[in-house]
């Protein structure tokens, strides 16, 4: 392979759009509809790659009957969480979200719902109705059986006329003045470098998960076992980073709790719901009352000091039919709309399983639910899609013209999971479409593409180097040891001196001895920067909650955040400021 | 080692080779069978379990994440 440009392959396009998940499919249907010609890129294959390649149970955010957006904007003005639902919405949230791309979320939510069932994709249950949860905190999620979702799309994607490159990743942004002018990318199985020149793009390349460590603590970091998508590594964060878009809240990082040794989220232990029964390991009943904030980080680490933790969720005493629904690999197909309900009154928070591998690893180590009581994971960082991500605005667009950027990889708003790709990726599409006549294509920097061929082939070179995995692993180290759950300002100085010098050291270390390795190190490339900016925006954020600890600003814990810390690159150096967030307009305001 | 390909079974339809998000699976061309390129990278997705039309593929958990 050879740095010299005049062999590559060079694609010319109005839209690209860079990963293939929901949000990345949503944009490049629309788009092709409004007329534009569009390429998409994926660095594995669309069928099955993205947080909903697994497949998906529940479709979030949808504006219940009998809900208006009115009662949408009065729990944004107030904070509420009467109808709002997965969106909902905390008071220590004011300011650093912005509230009208909530609005727009549930506005739209019914149109990509429409979208997708006109792609041939069964969004209702098999009464041949809509099946909203009945879960009264959770009004806005309709149940339905989403294995094969991203097979739906990536069929439509086959009989539309857009380009699907898969197994083809972004390798970073082509700018002219600060605008956006293409993008270079990498064929991670044939090692071909591609440039592509673009009017518009739109990223929709997922979380930044990799930066934390597998739920188990004692896992060795080769076994990334997120509960979001496995192969996020912040790739478009990154590129837009790169490029000089605003980062927002990407110090708050998204947790779970999950069964120990487990991915599963079909007994989520968010908090302690009525009718479940929780032990602490000297095999005390915890009383409700006893953890207002449910199985928070704070109280785990109390009952921890009492010497009380971990604790086992008991389930014993529950029905057959509670145990049947549990271990059911089919995503409970066979299961009643009536059926459910009545198992979600016995526990509230029982939900389809949206990774059926899961429920066969729980039955492969012979876990027996009618028998044993199992044990709750400590809450652990592992995304930062809660919140956190490339700042964007109604149309997603980010902070840098013609870079549009929707899903998980955006931040400052609480809408999550396949509807805010999908709402934002259609809106995206509709957005840079409507404007394509205004849009130019602007000239490539020859210099640039060179660099960023340089760059992403250089592991190539190196005869005796380390592998971009080992790196990895030692990345996570780096934030889970000195940026986890508890921390505190010197062990967030000490941690960013530890990651720059091993970036220093090892990123011209990096080798590959395939085209895999060229994008496993490029990923690790973007991780370096993703946890740098991580800690930086950490060792600003001094105000407790949101899972976020600081050991040394105990006087901070209840402090309200009131304003969001945005980070920017600017001439390599990270820059970061307090912005709040906006209100609702008063155009969305209830009459 | 998570993956195991019961080479018996194989109908050579290359769909592992295709879906895997984390390029486990190289295909042998001469042979017309997956192998195992990057198992290390196997996250437990499921999927070349539960597409393998001939469910010649197993997933398995490893010991230390029990």
């Amino acid at each position: 392979m050879t740095i010299d440009n005049s062999k590559d392959r060079v694609i010319e396009t109005d839209i690209l759009v860079i990963g293939g998940g929901i949000g990345g499919c949503f944009a490049a249907l629309y788009a092709i509809e409004g007329g534009a010609q569009v390429v998409l890129l994926d660095k594995a294959a669309v069928r099955r790659s993205g947080a909903a390649g697994m497949g998906i149970a529940m479709w979030h955010q949808l504006l219940p009957p009998g809900f208006t957006l009115n009662d949408i904007a009065k729990d944004l003005i107030t904070s509420g969480r009467k109808f709002l639902g997965t969106a909902s919405y905390m008071s220590i949230m004011k300011g650093l979200i912005d509230e009208n791309l909530i609005y727009i979320g549930y506005r739209d939510s019914w149109e990509v719902v429409n979208a997708l069932e006109k792609w041939g994709i069964n969004m209702k249950w098999d009464d041949g109705q809509y099946f909203f949860s009945p879960d009264p905190s959770m009004p806005d999620n309709i149940f339905f059986h989403g294995r094969n979702i991203k097979r739906g799309l990536a069929d439509q994607l086959k009989s539309s006329s857009v380009t699907v490159l898969e197994r083809t990743m972004g390798v970073d942004l082509l700018t002219k003045n600060g605008e956006i002018a293409g993008a270079t990318a990498l064929n991670v199985r044939s090692g071909e470098f591609i440039i592509i020149k673009a009017k518009a793009i739109v990223l929709a390349t997922g979380t930044i998960s990799r930066i934390f460590n597998p739920f188990l603590q004692t896992a060795p970091g080769r076994f990334r076992m997120l509960y979001n998508y496995y192969a996020g590594s912040g790739d478009g964060i990154a590129m837009a980073f790169r490029a000089g878009a605003d980062l927002v809240n990407i110090e708050v990082s998204g947790v779970g709790a999950f069964l120990a040794g487990t991915r599963t989220e079909k007994i989520p232990t968010y908090f302690v719901p009525s009718g479940a029964r929780i032990y602490d390991a000297k095999g005390e009943q915890l009383e409700r009352e006893n953890c207002p904030g449910g199985l928070s980080i704070r109280t785990q680490y109390k009952l921890e000091r009492e010497g009380r933790a971990p604790c086992l969720y008991d389930a014993i005493h529950l029905p057959d039919k509670w145990h049947e629904a549990m271990l059911a690999e089919d995503w409970n197909e066979g299961v009643s709309a009536d059926e459910w309900r009545e198992l979600i009154k016995i526990h509230p928070l029982l939900k389809p399983e949206c990774q059926p591998i899961n429920v066969k690893f729980l039955k492969d180590r012979g876990l027996n639910t009618r028998k044993e009581r199992y044990e709750i994971l400590h809450y652990r960082p592992e995304h930062n899609s809660i919140i956190g991500g490339l700042r964007y605005d109604e149309n997603g667009q980010t902070t840098v013209k013609s870079l549009f950027a929707v899903g998980d990889m955006t931040g400052g708003s609480t809408l999550m999971g396949a509807a805010q790709a999908a709402v934002f990726g259609m809106r995206a599409a509709k957005h840079a479409t409507t404007n394509l006549v205004k849009m130019h294509q602007l000239a490539i920097d020859k210099s640039q593409v060179v660099d960023q061929k340089e760059m992403v082939l250089a592991p190539q070179k190196v005869k005796r180097g380390v592998e971009p995995l080992e790196v990895e692993i030692k990345i996570r180290d780096i934030v889970e040891r000195y940026c986890g759950p508890e921390r505190s300002e010197g062990g967030i100085i000490q941690g960013l001196s530890r990651l720059r010098q091993i970036r220093n050291k090892f990123l011209p270390e990096l080798t590959a001895r395939d085209y895999h390795e060229l994008m496993t190190a490029q990923e690790v490339r973007n991780l370096f920067l993703m946890a740098e900016v991580y800690m930086v925006c950490a060792r600003e954020r001094e105000e407790g909650g949101m899972n976020n600890y600081r050991l040394d600003r105990p006087e901070k814990a209840d402090v309200p955040w009131e304003k969001a810390i945005v980070a920017r690159l600017e001439k390599g150096e990270i820059k970061i400021s307090r912005k709040k967030m906006p209100e609702l307009k008063q155009e969305y305001r209830s009459k | 080692m998570s993956v195991y390909i019961n080479y018996k079974k194989c109908a050579h339809c290359k769909i592992c080779y295709q879906i895997c998000p984390m390029d486990v699976f190289g295909w042998d061309e001469e042979k017309e069978v997956p192998y195992l390129a990057h198992h290390d990278e196997c996250q437990h997705c499921g999927n070349c379990y539960y597409d393998c039309p001939q469910k010649c593929i197993d997933v398995t958990y490893p010991l230390c994440l029990w």
